[in-house]
């Protein structure tokens, strides 16, 4: 199990307990997060799941090709740690992930 | 006042009801649904869920959503009639719904396969049909898929990364002959076959049986049979009520139909699209256009009931298709008639084909090289002339260019 805290654009935070495998993506449209459409359904299309990663206790490997070349273009103000949350998944390296949900 | 209804919870359908909500926390909103299922996302079916056991689901909306968001869905409730100068709507057990605006997001039909034995080939469109062919795809050994467009190439595909025999049927030259540059579509022919998949194009059906198809090209035997040759709009009770119809409902670009208070949006609506000599008018089946129709629409609902002006939908399209290990991504509307070149660099498995129309760019079309494709969107969505000297110039680096003309 990962604890994983989405804080939405007016500051609230929604925080859910996630199993191994599950993307965030799913994890915040399940869990009602606001500001996470998720347009393409994770097939890394659209950015509409645009997050900043702002800790994590544990490991979480990078962005792939894909993906680093869409926050590159399709983010107007990309952050280093800008992440399409359909691409980052829950594993057993996790304990803990915070992130904050960013527009488009 | 009374509230919106939508007939049709695909992915506009609900796109509107949820921008709505956004929008206005107190508005009455219901959704009628043909469907039994909770909405959800088509495009996994072709790609992935009807080939895993587990036939998965992938909500639109999380399960409890509707509820938490006091938007009325109701599942297996199909609209029967609408009546534009009653502002009502008549479900099958004859219950009238009055409206204050309707949005008509019916969506498309996959078309029936008119071959003799037709009704023995399934489609992939709804869960449902997935429930239904995923344990025969599982049990199967050879499969015959009718249909070169995106559906019948995804499931084709699909199911070859499967270990199944897969016999892909195309009365065309090639795959994708209508949606994409010929030499993409050629470069995918000749990429599935290499992947053991036997298509056959220019191959005319002539009749299904339980033990296969029987085509101009011979008999291909298999369990089971696909079909995807295409979708039609799901517009009688438009046509019923009297709206303007051609190849969908036609809106204006803010997504008004022909009778007042009523819009229609997603694969259902054609809507204008172009300028000039170019000007058209088209229905799209597609993501980016069940979205971005749908948030101007509930835009547009929201400026009709407060008398603000309304916003006008002028799309750069995209869309994407996985096929096994191809990802074919497309942005802009591309055209047979434009003239097709190849951006260099290129290797057995990728392809940039940039569309231009008049010498501009029009449309990018990509296989495997997603940076081309999301430089080419960006480009066309800055709606400036982009000319080939112009990619020339950057080296043909799109990204390049995107970055220069920012
Ligand atoms: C297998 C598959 C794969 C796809 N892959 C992609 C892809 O990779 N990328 C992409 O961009 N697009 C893809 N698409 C297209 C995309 O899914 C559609 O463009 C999108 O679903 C359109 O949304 P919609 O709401 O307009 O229509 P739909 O999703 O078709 O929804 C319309 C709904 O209205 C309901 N309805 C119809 N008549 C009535 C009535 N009288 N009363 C009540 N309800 C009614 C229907 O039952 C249906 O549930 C794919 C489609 C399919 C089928
Ligand atoms: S959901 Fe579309 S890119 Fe993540």
């Amino acid at each position: 199990m990962t604890q994983v805290t989405f804080t939405q654009a007016d500051g609230s935070q929604v925080s859910v307990e996630a199993n191994n495998g599950e993307h965030l993506m799913k994890l915040a449209l399940d869990n009602g997060v606001e500001g996470i459409t998720g347009a393409c359904g994770g097939s890394c299309m659209c950015a509409t799941c645009h997050v900043t990663v702002d800790s994590v206790t544990g490991e979480l490997a990078g962005p792939g090709e894909m993906e680093a070349e869409i926050l590159d273009m399709e983010v107007d103000e990309p952050q280093e740690t800008s992440r399409l949350c359909c691409q980052v998944f829950v594993s057993s390296d996790i304990d803990s992930i915070n992130v904050t949900v960013q527009e488009g | 006042m009374t509230g919106i209804v939508i007939i049709g919870a695909g992915h506009a359908g609900v796109n509107v009801a949820a921008s709505l909500r956004k929008q206005d926390a107190d508005l009455a909103i219901t959704i009628l649904s043909a469907e039994d299922q909770i909405p959800y996302h088509r495009p996994p079916l072709s790609k992935k869920a009807v080939f895993d056991e587990a036939l998965p689901i992938e909500l639109l909306q999380a399960n409890g959503y509707y509820e938490k968001a006091n938007i009325d869905l109701r599942l297996s409730t199909p609209v029967t009639s609408i009546d534009t100068a009653g502002q009502t709507v008549t479900l099958e057990d004859g219950t009238q719904l009055p409206y204050a605006q309707l949005v008509i997001a019916t969506g498309t039909t996959l078309r029936a396969m008119p071959a003799p034995g037709g009704e023995l080939a399934q489609g992939v469109y709804t869960y449902a049909d997935i429930q239904y062919l995923g344990p025969r795809i599982q049990a199967a050994n050879k499969i015959a898929v009718i249909g070169g467009g995106f559906i019948g190439c995804e499931v084709a595909a699909g199911a070859l990364k499967m270990g199944k025999q897969v016999s892909l049927l195309i009365t065309g030259p090639r795959a994708l002959r209508k949606a994409v540059a010929p030499i993409l579509g050629e470069t995918v022919t000749k990429l599935h076959r290499e992947n053991g998949m036997d298509v056959r194009t220019g191959c005319r059906v002539q009749e299904i049986t339980p033990q296969g198809v029987s085509t101009d090209q011979g008999f291909v035997e298999a369990d089971v049979v696909i079909t995807g040759i295409g979708a039609d709009a799901n517009m009688q009770l438009a046509q019923d009520a009297g709206l303007h119809t051609q190849h969908g409902i036609l809106v204006n670009e803010f997504g008004h139909t022909s009778a007042a208070h009523v819009y229609a949006v997603g694969d259902v609506a054609e809507f204008p699209y172009g300028f000039g000599d170019n000007k058209t008018t088209l229905r799209l089946e597609s993501i980016q256009n069940a979205t971005d129709q749908g948030a101007i629409v509930a835009a547009n609902i929201v400026a009709e009931r407060q008398q603000q002006e309304a916003k006008a939908y002028t799309p750069t399209p995209w869309f994407w298709s996985d096929q096994g290990d191809l990802k074919l991504q497309m942005a802009g509307l591309g055209s047979l008639d434009a003239e097709h070149k190849v951006l260099p660099g290129n290797t057995e498995t990728t392809l940039t084909v940039v569309h231009l129309q008049d010498g501009e760019m029009i449309a990018v079309d990509t296989l495997n090289v997603p940076g081309n494709h999301l430089a080419g969107r960006k480009l066309l969505e800055m709606k400036k002339p982009i000319t080939w000297a112009m990619i020339e110039d950057c080296d043909f680096d799109l990204k390049k260019l995107f970055k220069q003309l920012r």
